[in-house]
């Protein structure tokens, strides 16, 4: 096993280098750029001074070489400083990743312990009227646009029922809180985008399990548990289950970049301190440093996500040995 | 006598009443019959045989004796185990009855086995779904099921998963775990087919062996009439859902009356005749959905006449034997 | 018990609601033209935020422009990302994915670490990215979605073909010295095109609600050119006021996005066996 972790990890730090070439290439290979963005409409900006500044971040260098000063930096785990307000990089992520870490980890949590019952229930009631009922809406469910849908229930639980905050992490008071207020009004914040941003999972894994279970429920062994007396509930939820879980394993890991790195949208709408809208507004504002350390923290996280996965598809399959 | 307890599903009877009777058993799917009116009976200590192409609804029987025909299936007619009738007896009960008093063993062993449980796991639910048990005592039964059953090793084979048994050692598991609980009825369907000749025999050896010692009842499908004679002592023929000829194996064997029973017996490749070409019938069993008029069996009948196209001919007693035929092999 | 294609596609009522969708939204935006009451980008400003009338069947925006006729229009739009933007995915897919599966070996290794690379790259990052710095415009928009689509489609069409290559129609093709391009695309790649297509209709469900998510960023296809998403964004400032902005263009990404969900999964049932065939056991 710990031999299997060294191997998988070794083998991922090509696959990191490749993505932060990747990315860095992107920004620095095409048009525009930080320089433009904050000079080109200032007219007291001579054209001496952005090359001054220019040099300064060392954007006069040929981009191979700003690559590999940037790469030697990494490899002491300096992100260099924003561009934005000078603050190390590092410090920034830090910062902004417990907050996206709750949403998705709660969201996740949400994903598998709503979904995967959901999608057995439906295989066990197979072309029945709960089936057609469930099948009806995880199509609806993966069909919405999430921000329409966040939209609306910002409308309706913040401003007509004025139940729920709609934006932020903590209220303006939180400071004045008691301990449990403060935890009140955490999970007051969480409400709206742990569901929002589980939504469009929960229809995808429900229906992914049921397809799976329904697979399963095919095999021998089923009948053969059915055979020796078993009762259909513990045949589905221990015999089945086990076994149509083997490939939501592989997709919990496929699940974490688009939590992980395509969750700005929500983090906008909610205006949540995470990640995602720190890559959002870096892209806006060309600040190279910090996209490329969201880059790198974002696909490391992702690349564990995946041994991860890699990890408990083992331990759950006995057929597999590492 | 007969006696019933419940959850503890063992019979007492009286010499001669079948221990599983099938009675116009038929099993449709949205209104197409599968097996159509099929009647069988299990004897205390004695084993039957149903022999059939595959597809000609063998193995539904058995499932429509355990209860498991799939949805939307549906079963009519008498099934009585035990005196007691168990066609729409409820969910429950059947699980009762199904591996503590009839069990079966499905086709493939490779297949028949959950992956991702030990052999320990599956074996032990079985033992205490039906019996209320302390751990310890239930490994012990285990343990000593395993051991019946010649498997070397048995402490080892409950941490085993099934990738690492052989095909025959598989085999050889379920059918412990289809006699952990003790069950007077075993349905084994094709016990032999998935397994190479020489564990062929092996296993019909031990099949014979723990017969005599539990006196148990088998009712034994295959679509190799040669292997069920061995041990039968009565032989069903089944063709599109329907029983054409039964009786006892040595008669059966000897004078056979319906053309079906001869095509099967003349397909047995024998030994020293390898000159001999292969005999065996033409064509294919028909289509549930597109029965052919009259006898389901004419268009492959080499004995067909008028009658057989335009009725169907039922299972009767003739004198001593008991077909369903219009022009059967007659025999003096 | 064989039915026909038609006949069985016909049987699932829920693939046919969504052939249905998928139909009606592209006639709607094909004769979008004529359909259209009003020029969608004429400005009347005293007719701001009508709400639906006669007139104006789905009222009217914040510039008093005609919702229906922007609808129409902006369904172009919506519709064309989605099918361009497949396109290009589709074509990098395919010949990424049926060089690895044809030739196997060490070119599959290579081939399929680099896709793994960018697989890691979390999509709607790398997407926000490339927009920011090539600029929103429509072309742009279209090439993004279709350059970061790809994966998915490369990976199903080398499994196809890792499993088709080794048939005996390949084997003769071979034998009759045909090139290699020859049998990847004239006797392969016509043998591994159901999934591909079942695919390619979930991604243009997935690229239209990529493009108006981007759009709701402000990302998408700009204003003063209608879009769904961007009818939807500049609406939502007004949500209080004229609810019709936010609801006429979120349902209709709803229904165009269901369509193709729908349809998608209907002919994923027909053209995929596995499924299909069989009973449960328990």
């Amino acid at each position: 096993m710990l031999r299997f972790l060294i191997r998988r990890l070794l083998l991922s730090l090509p696959i990191l280098v490749g993505i932060t070439i990747i990315t860095f290439g992107i920004i620095h290979l095409t048009p525009g750029g930080f320089t433009s963005v904050h000079m080109d409409m200032n007219p007291n900006v001579s054209p001496d001074s952005v090359a001054r500044l220019q040099a300064l971040y060392g954007l006069d260098q040929p981009v191979p070489i700003q690559y590999a000063k940037w790469f030697g930096r990494l490899l002491r785990l300096d992100f260099g400083r924003s561009f934005l307000d000078q603050r190390p990089v590092m410090e920034k992520i830090t910062e902004r990743l417990p907050a996206t870490l709750l949403l998705s980890g709660l969201s996740l949590l949400l994903i598998f312990g709503l979904a995967i019952p959901l999608g057995v229930y439906a295989a066990m009631h197979h072309n029945q009227r709960a089936d057609r009922l469930i099948t009806v809406a995880t199509f609806v469910g993966y069909s919405l646009p999430t921000f329409w849908l966040a939209l609306l229930c910002m409308l309706l639980f913040g401003v007509v029922l004025g139940w729920l905050p709609v934006s932020g992490i903590r209220s303006v008071n939180h400071d004045l809180l008691t301990p449990w207020g403060k935890f009140a009004d955490y999970a007051a914040h969480l409400i709206l985008p742990v569901f929002i941003s589980a939504f469009g999972g929960l229809a995808s894994i429900s229906r992914y399990t049921r397809a799976n279970m329904l697979e399963v429920i095919r095999q021998d062994y089923i009948r053969t548990a059915r055979a020796k007396g078993l009762p259909r509930t513990r045949v589905y939820y221990l015999h089945a289950l086990r076994n149509a879980l083997l490939p939501v394993i592989t997709i919990i890991g496929l699940a974490l970049p688009g939590l992980i790195g395509g969750s700005f949208i929500f983090e906008t709408i909610f205006s949540w301190p995470g990640m995602g809208r720190l890559a959002y507004e870096s892209a806006m504002n060309f600040d190279y440093p910090t996209i490329m350390g969201v880059a790198v923290i974002g696909a490391g996280l992702t690349l564990l996500g995946n041994i991860l996965a890699d990890v408990l598809y083992a331990a759950a399959d006995p057929r597999i040995r590492v | 006598m007969i006696c019933w307890i419940p959850g503890f599903p063992k019979v007492n009877l009286m010499p001669e009443a079948p221990v599983l009777g099938l009675q116009d058993v038929e099993v449709s799917f949205s209104g197409q019959p599968v097996v159509r009116g099929a009647g069988l009976h299990l004897y205390h200590g004695r084993t039957a045989g149903l022999v059939g192409e595959s597809g000609s609804g063998k193995t539904m029987t058995a499932l429509a004796a355990l209860g498991l025909v799939p949805f939307p299936g549906k079963v009519s007619g008498s099934i009585r185990y035990g005196g007691r009738e168990l066609v729409n007896i409820s969910e429950t009960e059947y699980e009762k009855i199904r591996g503590a008093g009839i069990s079966i063993v499905f086709q493939d062993p490779s297949q028949a086995l959950n992956p991702v449980l030990t052999i320990g796991a599956q074996l032990l639910e079985t033992i205490q779904i039906h019996r209320n048990l302390p751990i310890k005592e239930a490994n012990i039964l285990a343990l000593e099921s395993l051991g019946q059953l010649d498997i070397s090793d048995p402490q080892e084979r409950l941490k085993n998963y099934p990738h690492q048994l052989s095909g025959g050692m598989k085999q050889r598991v379920l059918l412990a775990m289809a006699l952990v609980c003790e069950p007077d009825c075993l349905i084994l369907d094709e016990p032999t087919t998935a397994l190479d000749v020489t564990v062929q025999a092996q296993m019909l050896d031990l099949l014979e062996r723990i017969q005599n010692l539990k006196k148990l009842s088998i009712l034994l499908i295959s679509h190799d009439i040669g292997i069920v004679s061995e041990i039968s002592d009565e032989i069903n023929i089944m063709y599109a859902g329907r029983i054409v000829e039964k009786a006892k194996t040595a008669e059966l064997l000897k004078y056979p009356c319906h053309p079906y029973t001869v095509g099967l017996l003349n397909s047995i490749p024998r030994l020293g005749c390898r000159k001999q070409p292969l005999l065996s019938i033409s064509g294919f069993p028909p289509n549930p959905a597109e029965l052919p008029s009259g006898c389901a069996f004419h268009p492959r009948c080499p004995r067909a006449i008028d009658q057989c196209r335009t009725h169907d001919p039922e299972l009767k007693a003739v004198g001593v034997r008991t077909y369903a035929c219009w022009n059967p092999y007659e025999h003096d | 018990m064989k039915r026909s294609f038609w006949g069985r596609f016909l049987r699932k009522r829920l693939a046919v609601v969504g052939a249905v969708l998928v139909m009606a939204l592209i006639l709607l935006s094909l004769a979008a033209p004529w359909l259209s009451p009003y020029d969608p980008q004429i400005q009347d400003l005293n007719m701001k935020l009508q709400p639906p009338s006669a007139s104006h069947w789905l009222g009217t925006d914040e510039y008093g422009r005609d919702v229906l006729s922007r609808m129409l229009h902006g369904g172009r739009i919506s519709l064309s990302v989605g099918l361009v933007a497949v396109g290009i995915a589709l074509v990098i897919g395919v010949c990424v994915g049926a060089v690895a599966g044809y030739f196997g070996g060490w070119v599959d290794q290579v081939i399929m670490r680099l896709v793994d690379i960018v697989l890691c790259i979390p999509t709607l990052f790398l997407i926000l990215m490339l927009i920011v710095f090539l600029g929103p415009n429509l072309v742009n928009i279209m090439v993004i979605i279709g350059l970061t689509g790809w994966t998915e489609l490369s990976r199903l069409v080398r499994a196809e073909f890792l499993t088709l290559r080794h048939r005996d129609y390949v084997a003769a093709a071979t034998a009759l010295g045909a090139s290699h391009r020859r049998i990847i695309f004239l006797h392969i790649l016509p043998n591994a095109l159901a999934p591909v297509f079942v695919s390619a209709t979930f991604g243009i469900a997935g690229a239209i609600l990529l493009e108006s998510g981007l759009s709701f960023l402000g990302l998408g296809v700009q204003p003063p050119v209608p879009s769904w998403g961007n009818i939807l964004t500049s609406g939502k400032d007004y949500i209080t006021q004229a609810w019709w902005l936010t609801l006429v263009p979120g349902l209709a990404i709803f229904l165009t996005v269901l369509g193709y969900n729908l349809l998608g999964d209907g002919l994923r049932d027909l053209l995929d066996p596995r499924l299909s065939e069989g009973e449960p056991h328990a």
